[in-house]
């Protein structure tokens, strides 16, 4: 009995002495967080974390966790899209504020930061928007969207993935017009996008515009692509499909000239198609407009 | 231990629109006449190659061609460019293609066989048809000009490029056109 006691009060010091050696490692972590020694921070939050038992469920804890973690990624990292320390920031964010749901003590600051987490993302995409890295962006596109959405439940992201697309699209077309054999299916691939964005937006400027040029680039191709030994009955059908993608081209060059008839791009355009489509008078009306619009500029 | 005002000291960024990095511009802002420039080419090279099947389909009289088969363009530079570039040197039977591009009507001699005569420079169709007679098919580039003299017209229906033929004079002229041009011919005079 003697011994069982013993060994009891011998447990309880043990437990004592550990939760002591736990709330240490914490005022230490703010401690060297106010000095702004972001990395040591995160060495004595590490050690509270394994250390005490009630850590891993505090709220506050994980709170001074994701701002430790954001700002090495912020500060030390510069914000290097490879730091692994941001999605570390975005799991502690998203961890406080579900230990925080009941008293949402925290809620606010955490979703800010969440919510700039979430934006930082798209710097990357920005950076990496290039025919070489563009998957890259994708990625991270889809990163910033399931954080931010996290941070701002009800934000309608219409407008970013409208100039996403818009973006991507224009990538693709660049990378099918470096090489337009071996990349032939990225012409597909930037009309599909544009017309993600007219379906949330039909006044959408710049995927009309370049949707019009895209369609009478694709006729003009046809021609240009004619073999010089074509025979006389393939070249009627070339023709013919020649004029369906410049008849494709009309409405959505129309409509960016609706949107945007001050712009001198959509009356060139327009007259380029109706060159294309033999209607010599269209195309001239255009062209006037266009010189009236120079001498207005001038 | 717990001190709520720590991170007070840390400001929660504002959320900027950062997407503003993504400008969406139109694309191909090269020079502002790229389109139009390349559109007329593209009108011109469906001209050229018309041309070049006709001189594969028209059968001429013997003795008419004894050398070289002379095409001539009068008045559209983009239709002179596109015929040097992808038929001139080529052969038709034994007779070399030379492309041969006229400034004025009166430049355009007997030893022409075919000559395209531009939109712009339609009036000229007549007095060069009679001057030239027998010796030179004329294509026109306007509607009506098979009634001026010229043998092959190139028109437009539904916004494409079409082609006439007037088989009577052509048939002065003893001219034999191919079954398959005839066929694609819209009209026949």
């Amino acid at each position: 009995m003697n011994r069982l006691t013993y060994i009891l009060f011998f447990i309880c010091c043990a437990v004592g002495v550990s939760a002591q050696q736990f709330c240490t490692f914490e005022s230490k972590a703010l401690v060297a967080y106010k000095a702004k020694n972001y990395l040591l921070a995160e060495k004595y939050l590490d050690s509270a974390f394994s250390t005490c038992q009630q850590v891993p469920t505090d709220p506050y804890a994980w709170h001074v966790k994701a701002f430790t973690e954001k700002n090495i990624y912020r500060i030390i990292e510069k914000q290097n899209y490879n730091s692994p320390y941001r999605e570390k920031a975005i799991a502690s964010f998203l961890k406080a504020i579900k230990l925080d749901s009941a008293n949402k003590e925290f809620e606010k600051e955490n979703r800010q930061s969440l919510a700039f987490l979430g934006s930082t993302y798209i710097n990357d995409v920005a950076a990496l928007m290039d025919t070489i890295n563009f998957n890259k962006a994708i990625y991270f596109y889809k990163k910033y969207k399931e954080t931010y959405r996290l941070a701002r439940p009800n934000f309608n992201f219409n407008e970013q993935e409208i100039q996403f697309n818009n973006s991507l699209a224009g990538i693709y077309e660049e990378k099918f017009d470096n090489n337009p054999i071996r990349f032939s299916e990225y012409i597909d691939k930037s009309i599909a996008l544009y017309g993600q964005s007219l379906q949330m937006d039909s006044l959408n400027y710049s995927a009309n515009y370049n949707l019009g040029i895209i369609y009478h680039n694709h006729g003009v191709s046809v021609i240009k692509n004619m073999d010089n030994e074509i025979s006389l009955d393939a070249l009627v059908k070339a023709q013919e499909t020649a004029v369906e993608y410049f008849t494709k081209a009309l409405p959505f060059l129309k409509k960016a000239y609706f949107i945007q008839p001050d712009v001198e791009n959509n009356l060139t355009a327009l007259a380029a198609v109706y060159i294309s489509l033999h209607d010599y008078e269209k195309s001239n009306m255009y062209l006037e407009q266009l010189n009236k619009l120079k001498e207005l500029d001038d | 231990m717990r001190n709520p005002n720590t991170l007070s000291l840390v400001k929660a960024f504002a959320v900027v629109p950062l997407l503003a990095f993504l400008v969406t511009t139109p694309l191909c802002l090269s020079a502002q006449s790229y389109q139009t420039e390349e559109a007329k080419k593209s009108v011109a090279r469906q001209k050229g190659l018309y041309i070049y099947q006709f001189l594969k389909n028209i059968e001429w009289p013997k003795g008419v061609i004894s050398d070289e088969l002379v095409v001539g363009v009068y008045g559209d530079e983009y239709v002179f460019k596109q015929l040097s570039t992808s038929c001139s040197g080529a052969l038709i039977g034994s007779h070399k293609i030379k492309i041969v591009r006229y400034i004025s009507a009166t430049e355009v001699t007997k030893g022409c066989h075919i000559l395209y005569v531009s939109e712009n420079k339609s009036s000229q169709v007549s007095s060069i048809s009679a001057k030239n007679g027998k010796s030179t098919i004329i294509i026109g580039n306007k509607n009506g000009l098979l009634s001026s003299g010229a043998i092959i017209n190139f028109i437009v229906k539904a916004n494409k490029l079409a082609f006439e033929i007037n088989k009577t004079k052509a048939d002065i002229f003893k001219l034999t056109f191919s079954q398959l041009l005839l066929k694609l011919a819209v009209n026949k005079e």
